[in-house]
């Protein structure tokens, strides 16, 4: 089993990814050296990085901080919501905030001064924040549900001092919580292509993953472009390190957190504002889509145009296919990807192999533009494998992911069970069929939607590799709005978002216990 | 039912699913037929009916000569040669036949990676010649439609006269003016290399200083269409925008108004401007190039070149075609002179992909 593992990893990440190291070129670096804006987009895209991940530990972590901390029936909707959020294809997010606070957006045409959460530096960090304040949210809950309830009673015996207890027992058990948040959210920034290219618009407001995109794409410079990616990768390397290091400190959440219910009167009125604010802010562009999807922006009335327009087949000479073929391939490749990445992960965890299980993350160290350069480099010279490479890469994307989620499974699985197994010489292939397997069903449902929903709404690799016939629905929202076909592109949008709201929906029922 | 029969149920239907698409995914590839073409998704769409008129170009050529056309947009003219330089890269052969829309510029980048075709369609009389010359003498692009960059304003919102690009350097105006990502858009680099003649050959300075002093203040757009819409969008406040000469003709026909207005650069008392030239190429080993010549003949031919005019807002470049009266507001290239002269096809060759570079490089700051 360990041979098939290896020769699939080899084919969906390893192969691909090498082969990038093996087509570096002097050439390509020393020209690199010389370009500006490597020095300008790395400015940026470290800074950009830096404030997307402040901001979204101090704002994710404030509410978690006051959902750990009290009594509310928002708790299980904002984590929903949050999950949503955390997970909900980029191309979506980025055209929710353009709609929503973009020039004349549904909300800063009454409201102007918001018009910096969707332009510019500061569109980008919103964005950012959109995305990863839910992770320090869980986070940072998680951590402080996790403090032991005799530790949390000795210390109350001094009275129940807000300030003191959070000096003494909460911070401590936040920090580790909100350190890797910080990492985490810093590492998806930092790596931001379709935030960037939507809201950003302008090279100086490209992260190095876009130029990446631009140099392979515009500049047609694959050498410069594996320069490049060089550079990227170790940073990203670095900072994969880090959050690998560090989230070994990180307190697992309990089934059912108790609740301290600890804030009281005006903090309590005040804490539920802020909570309702962010759900609000979350919400909010999934809102948007759906509406935009309905209303004609042009004639102000209300139709079912955008859909027609899309069924109908209206925009396939933009597309450059029908949308029944679009629907085919993304739902193929996320149903391939599915079956590819799950079968990987349940290989890894019965091997339980220390290599092999690093093996699975590694690819958390490639960003989606670098995937999709190595699968270009090794699949595109022929063209019946261009759909194979879209499956590898979002096949490597899930991975880290889905072999964790399935490794936590097994590990919950009661050990009796596997040494009774032992004992009646239960082994191998069937052993993991007949005893392990039964035993999974949920974390493999869970897995499976994980795998689902980052295929479904994968755009890096995607955009460097797709042509026509590949095009999937999130290349289908980027180009209609890039053709200026709004209420399409809100169609498109809502389809994908419906698809994978249900999907999540179904992983909030179940998680807490699985990922 | 067996565990081992279970398993192989599972891994054939998976194989069975996976050779489905694998067949579904080659059927969809395989062109047979059809005529391929690659153009940018604006082409003719701006009349009174594209519908009716997208017929009458693809639909009538199909009628006429009993071949099936399909027609692929891409955001900008550009995207048009990059797909079939990757699928020529990748495959050796490319899938399309025909591109249309690549203009001065983009051919010469065209020709320079190897791959047009040289075609003369036998009705080529009806191009001027100076036109097919300006384009390329050759014979690789055979031109359709052209006309002036400009800059183009809404009089209800500013008055625009005898501009230079030099005041843009002041960063209130600078910060009225939208434009377009020379790396990604044909009206974006032939503003580029307006700017680059326009400095380098007749203030004989370094162009990069423009772009460093408008860029913290200029919004650039990936396209045309992003630009004119942040154009038409009130509340973006940038009422001046990087298009064409023909545009207050479009204003005129459809508001009987030249709202819309539009502005050369002016210098000592002398207009100046980048005349864009777009045409129609057929693609080096074309896979239905029998067919792909006879579209060229019909795309220059008055039954295509009628719509020109009204529905690509650009000057047909057949010269049987009789202008419409609202063409008395575009600017002429007759009226200005051209900085394309300024800049040779060579020189355009060696330095295209180090100016783009360069302006990524400031742009970046």
């Amino acid at each position: 089993m360990a041979s098939l593992y290896i020769i699939i990893y080899l084919l969906m990440f390893l192969l691909p990814s090498l082969l990038i190291l093996l087509r570096i070129d002097l050439d390509g670096i020393f020209r690199l050296l010389h370009l500006d804006f490597l020095l300008n987009s790395f400015i940026f895209t470290v800074s950009q990085s830096l404030w997307s991940s402040i901001l979204s530990v101090i704002i994710g972590g404030a509410a978690g901080y006051i959902l750990a901390l009290s009594e509310t029936k928002l708790s299980s909707i904002l984590r929903g919501v949050g999950l949503a959020s955390f997970m909900a294809p980029p191309i979506v997010v980025a055209y929710g905030f353009t709609l929503l606070y973009g020039e004349a957006g549904l909300i800063t045409q009454f409201i102007p001064i918001l018009s910096f959460l969707g332009t510019g530096f500061s569109g980008i960090v919103a964005a950012h924040v959109f995305y990863n304040s839910p992770l320090a949210m869980n986070l940072v809950f998680a951590g402080l549900s996790g403090i032991p309830r005799d530790e949390f009673d000795a210390m109350s015996i001094y009275g129940r001092n807000l300030r003191y207890l959070t000096r003494k027992i909460f911070i401590p058990y936040l920090l580790p919580s909100a350190f890797a948040s910080f990492l985490l959210t810093f590492l998806y920034s930092f790596t931001s292509l379709a935030i960037p290219l939507v809201i950003g618009g302008k090279p100086s407001l490209w992260t190095i993953e876009a130029y990446i995109y631009w140099i392979m794409k515009y500049l047609l410079d694959t050498k410069l472009a594996i320069a490049l990616t060089l550079v990227q990768l170790l940073i990203m390397a670095l900072f994969a390190y880090l959050y690998l290091y560090f989230s070994k400190s990180l307190i697992s959440p309990e089934i059912s957190p108790y609740r301290i219910g600890f804030l009281r009167g005006w903090q309590r009125y005040i804490s539920l504002s802020y909570l309702i604010i962010l759900l609000l802010y979350l919400v909010m562009p999934f809102i948007s889509i759906l509406y935009s999807s309905f209303r004609n922006p042009y004639t102000n009335t209300f139709t079912l145009e955008g859909y027609m327009e899309v069924f109908g087949g209206r925009f396939s000479n933009i597309l450059g296919t029908s949308h029944i073929n679009i629907l085919i391939n993304t739902f193929y490749y996320a149903f391939m990807v599915t079956i590819i990445s799950i079968s990987l992960s349940i290989v890894l965890s019965y091997l339980n192999n220390m290599y092999l299980n690093l093996s699975a993350l590694l690819p958390l160290a490639f960003s989606p533009v670098t995937l999709g350069l190595g699968m270009y480099l090794f699949y595109l010279n022929v063209p019946e494998f261009r759909w194979v490479a879209i499956v590898a890469a979002h096949v490597a994307a899930s991975l880290p992911l889905v072999s964790r989620s399935i490794d936590i499974g097994f590990t919950r699985i009661p050990k009796e069970l596997l040494e009774a197994s032992e004992v009646f010489n239960v082994r191998g292939l069937y052993r993991l069929l007949k005893v392990i397997l039964p035993l999974m069903k949920e974390p493999l449902m869970i897995a499976a939607s994980l795998a689902l929903v980052v295929s479904l709404g994968e755009f890096g690799a995607t955009l460097l590799l797709h042509n026509p016939q590949t095009t999937t629905l999130s290349i289908a929202i980027y180009k209609l709005r890039a053709a200026r076909r709004f209420m399409a592109a809100s169609a498109e949008a809502s389809i994908l978002m419906a698809i994978t709201m249900i999907i999540l929906i179904y992983i909030a029922r179940k998680s807490g216990r699985w990922i | 039912m067996n565990w081992k029969l279970r398993m192989a149920f599972i891994i054939i239907a998976i194989i069975i699913f996976t050779a489905g698409y694998a067949y579904y995914f080659s059927t969809t590839q395989r062109l047979e037929s059809e005529l391929v073409i690659y153009t940018y998704e604006s082409l003719l769409k701006w009349g009174d009916d594209p519908e009716a008129v997208y017929n009458a170009v693809f639909k009538g050529f199909e009628e006429k000569y009993g071949v099936t056309v399909k027609v692929v947009e891409f955001p900008d003219a550009r995207d048009t040669l990059l797909a079939v330089i990757e699928e020529i890269n990748l495959y050796g052969e490319p899938k399309a036949d025909i591109i249309i829309g690549l203009d001065n510029i983009l051919v010469e980048e065209a020709k320079g990676r190897g791959i047009l075709d040289r075609y003369i369609p036998p009705n080529i009389d009806v191009i001027p010649k100076d036109l097919r010359d300006a384009l390329d003498p050759d014979g690789y692009s055979i031109p359709y439609d052209y006309g002036l960059i400009a800059f183009v304003f809404d009089r209800e919102r500013i008055v625009l006269e005898d501009i230079s690009l030099e005041d843009f350097e002041d960063p209130a105006l600078a910060s009225l003016l939208v434009a377009e990502d020379p790396s990604r858009s044909s009206t974006g680099i032939s503003f580029l290399l307006m700017e680059i003649a326009f400095y380098e050959k007749i203030l004989g300075t370094d162009w990069r200083d423009w772009w460093i002093s408008v860029r913290d203040y200029i919004n650039v757009q990936p396209s045309w269409g992003d630009a004119y819409n942040i154009f038409f969008t009130e509340e973006a406040n940038r009422p001046i925008v990087v298009s064409y000469g023909t545009d207050p003709a479009y204003s005129f026909y459809f508001y009987n108004s030249t709202r819309y207005d539009a502005v050369v650069l002016s210098f000592e008392g002398k207009d100046y401007a980048w005349l864009q030239i777009e045409g129609i190429s057929i693609v080096k080993d074309a896979p239905h190039r029998k067919a792909a010549e006879k579209f060229v003949e019909w795309f220059i031919s008055e039954d295509v070149q009628q719509y020109m005019a009204l529905n690509n807002w650009m000057y047909p470049a057949n010269k049987n075609i009789e202008l419409p009266s609202s063409y008395e507001y575009a600017i002429h290239p007759d009226e200005v002179i051209a900085l394309n002269q300024y800049l040779s096809k060579q020189e355009i060759r060696d330095n295209l992909k180090d100016w783009l570079k360069e302006w990524i490089n400031i742009m970046s700051g």
